[in-house]
């Protein structure tokens, strides 16, 4: 189950830096910059490849009934620890939703408020 | 008039939902602690010998060997020498009217080996509890303990549906009633939730008054098919008390008997005869069942002990949510003839194996220590989703009128941090109260809503700005004195647990202190950071002000 737990963990943190939330932080992660559009949809491609993978090696480890249970619990575990990482090494500035956010907002990406 | 009334109604609106997520909060983090209700019962009952090591044979189930910590050392035994200790007991008791008799082996989860029986019906028509003896090796020779009576863990998982001080039927409606609601609100917030996949890795905290919503979203979305799973199977528990005049309608007004025979069928046990009859020995037919089946047996139980019809049945390990589909799940063999009997396979048809799979996926008994962690961790985020929605609601509420919403305030912190103060002190509760006091078990439940009432009071009496942190201390310090008062009180402490290698007991309290850590920094750090935020507190601040 930990090869499952290690892709879920990878798979999630790709789809995490495919969302636009976090647009700031995939394009200082990949050098030489490459077109964002780009980078967005081979990230959450391979996100969601992964993902499936790691549900078809749950199965093919415990079977349909135990393996998809596994799946699910291990979904929230990594999703959580990638949101605390992104959360946790989120550059100063970061994308906010304008007319959503209940910061002024001046632009797309605006200082955090701290 | 016309403008009373409307604002009595807005009240009783406002109420009604409050009193649903706190309703909500109870049963999620009651239900939550119950996936370790057997880890809970063994630190409940310090009596109860520390746990023995199992070393199961991969190949031949037979040889599996158990070994029992003792003052001279680990003594080790076999799987049939415990059976037959256990039996022995048993027959040395001479409880032949009980209606049966049962000898469990030691799991990773109860370890233990133990003996137990339920007494017949009283005159009345009242069913006595089942009664227990723990097998102990600590002087060397085996003895058998009976430990103090305590609700353990079993009943503070029972709150969750059962609701302890009201009527069975009327909780059932309720929890039933909530299960509902809940589901109605999981599937419309997905749907009202437009962007939820723009928002799916989202948390800024300490940041923004958008945090609360943030943990909220995150908290639902990540577990969002546990959320689903649990609320939808959790109904199913109670689609007969909800559906009792469909059943009528088919079987008659005493028709449920018969309506859950035809819907589970199993092997109907021959009645009791009255004629005695000597038991032929246990071990080879446990040893001829685990050839069968290749499986380890570990819960063996005798149906109408010393009837020429006594039924011995030996259970099969669940391994999968599945368990139920077609397969056997116990063996059955004729205790006065060592005949093999039929009717150990659940004959239940797709109706039933669904609902009887959704009931295994609920309560998780298959899964093992590491599964059981997720199902805990699944569960916490559920009692997080609850929480910070709640706070969520009442802050965005304070931003426009912020004295009307002190009382809410006040009731939540009651709620949200006065329950976890409530279970620990029914764990003190189960070490401060003397082992032989007969209403014991019974009094270790109103301690639990004693504390709770009690964090109500104190919200009630201090100043606003100061309740979430005085709480949150209270919790933790109410949480780091459930291993204190451990160690003053039994010799089952940490120094004991971890040097014997019992993962059961230390865990327990090690998972205590985890508690109050994380509730210390709440209130200490988180506090701090949500206050400087403009978080909770800081507008009621302004309001009393």
């Amino acid at each position: 189950m930990l090869s499952v737990f290690v892709s879920l963990l990878f798979a999630q943190l790709l789809l995490a830096l495919s969302m636009a939330r976090h647009a700031p932080l995939t394009q200082r992660l990949v050098q030489p910059a490459a077109p964002y559009e780009r980078l967005k949809r081979g990230t959450r491609l391979s996100g969601f490849g992964l993902l499936l993978l790691s549900l078809v090696v749950a199965v093919l480890d415990s079977g349909p009934g135990l393996g998809i249970t596994w799946w699910l619990g291990l979904f929230p575990l990594s999703g959580m620890i990638v949101v605390i990482l992104l959360e946790h090494g989120q550059p100063r500035s970061r994308v906010v939703v304008p007319g959503r956010d209940s910061e002024p907002v001046s632009g797309r990406l605006v200082e955090d408020c701290e | 008039m016309k403008t009373r009334f409307r604002a009595a109604m807005a009240q009783l609106h406002r109420w009604a939902g409050i009193l649903f997520s706190a309703m909500m909060f109870f049963i999620f983090l009651t239900g939550t602690v119950g996936y370790f209700h057997y880890e809970i019962d063994r630190w409940m009952e310090p009596e109860r010998p520390l746990a023995m090591d199992r070393q199961a044979s991969a190949s031949d189930p037979t040889q599996t060997i158990f070994s029992a910590p003792s003052a001279g050392g680990r003594i080790t035994v076999t799987q049939a020498e415990l059976v037959e200790l256990g039996f022995r007991r048993l027959h040395a008791l001479a409880i032949q009217d009980a209606i049966w008799w049962g000898v469990i082996l030691p799991t990773g989860r109860n370890g233990n080996t133990w003996i137990e029986w339920q007494p017949p019906r009283r005159p009345d028509g009242h069913r006595p509890e089942r009664r227990a003896e723990y097998l102990s090796f600590a002087d060397g020779e085996p003895q058998w303990i009976r430990p103090r009576h305590t609700g353990g863990g079993e009943a503070l998982y029972r709150l969750h549906w059962k609701l302890h001080y009201l009527p069975e039927t009327a909780a059932y409606w309720i929890v039933g009633l909530c299960t509902l609601l809940m589901l109605v609100g999981l599937v419309s917030g997905v749907i009202i939730h437009r962007k939820i996949f723009r928002d799916f890795f989202t948390l800024r905290l300490f940041r923004s008054s958008r945090s609360w919503l943030d943990l909220h979203n995150i908290t639902s979305v990540m577990s969002l098919p546990f959320q689903l799973m649990i609320v939808y199977s959790g109904l199913i528990f109670f689609a007969v008390t909800f559906m009792t005049p469909i059943v009528t309608a088919q079987y008659g007004e005493d028709g449920a008997r018969t309506f859950y025979r035809e819907a589970f069928p199993e092997a109907e046990a021959e009645p009791k005869t009255g004629t005695p009859a000597h038991m032929v020995p246990v071990v080879p037919l446990l040893h001829a069942a685990q050839a069968e089946t290749k499986t380890s047996i570990g819960q063996l139980y005798l149906l109408y002990p010393g009837d020429k019809n006594a039924r011995l049945s030996f259970y099969l390990p669940e391994t999968t949510p599945g368990h139920y589909r077609g397969k056997p799940h116990k063996i059955l063999y004729r205790a006065s003839t060592g005949e093999r009997l039929e009717g150990g396979n659940q004959l239940y048809g797709g109706a039933a194996s669904v609902e009887k799979t959704l009931i295994a996926l609920h309560e998780g008994l298959f899964a093992d220590w590491r599964l059981r962690w997720l199902y805990i961790f699944s569960g916490l985020l559920g009692v997080g989703m609850i929480g910070t929605g709640a706070i969520y609601w009442l802050r965005k509420r304070q931003a426009r009128d912020r004295q009307s919403f002190a009382a809410v305030e006040r009731f939540y912190a009651a709620v949200l941090v006065g329950l976890p103060i409530g279970i620990a002190a029914y764990f003190c509760a189960n070490r401060l109260i003397p082992a032989h006091w007969s209403e014991r078990a019974d009094w270790e439940m109103h301690c639990l809503f004693l504390a709770w009432m009690l964090t109500f009071a104190y919200t009630w009496l201090r100043p606003l700005e100061r309740i979430w942190r005085g709480l949150l201390l209270l919790a933790a310090t109410a949480w780091s004195l459930v291993p204190l008062v451990n160690a003053v009180t039994s010799n089952r402490h940490l120094g004991i647990s971890l040097a014997n290698g019992d993962r059961v007991l230390a865990g327990f309290d090690l998972s205590a202190i985890a508690v109050a850590i994380a509730f210390g920094l709440l209130a200490i750090y988180g506090y701090r950071r949500a206050y400087r935020s403009n978080g909770i507190g800081s507008r009621a601040v302004a309001a009393e002000g």
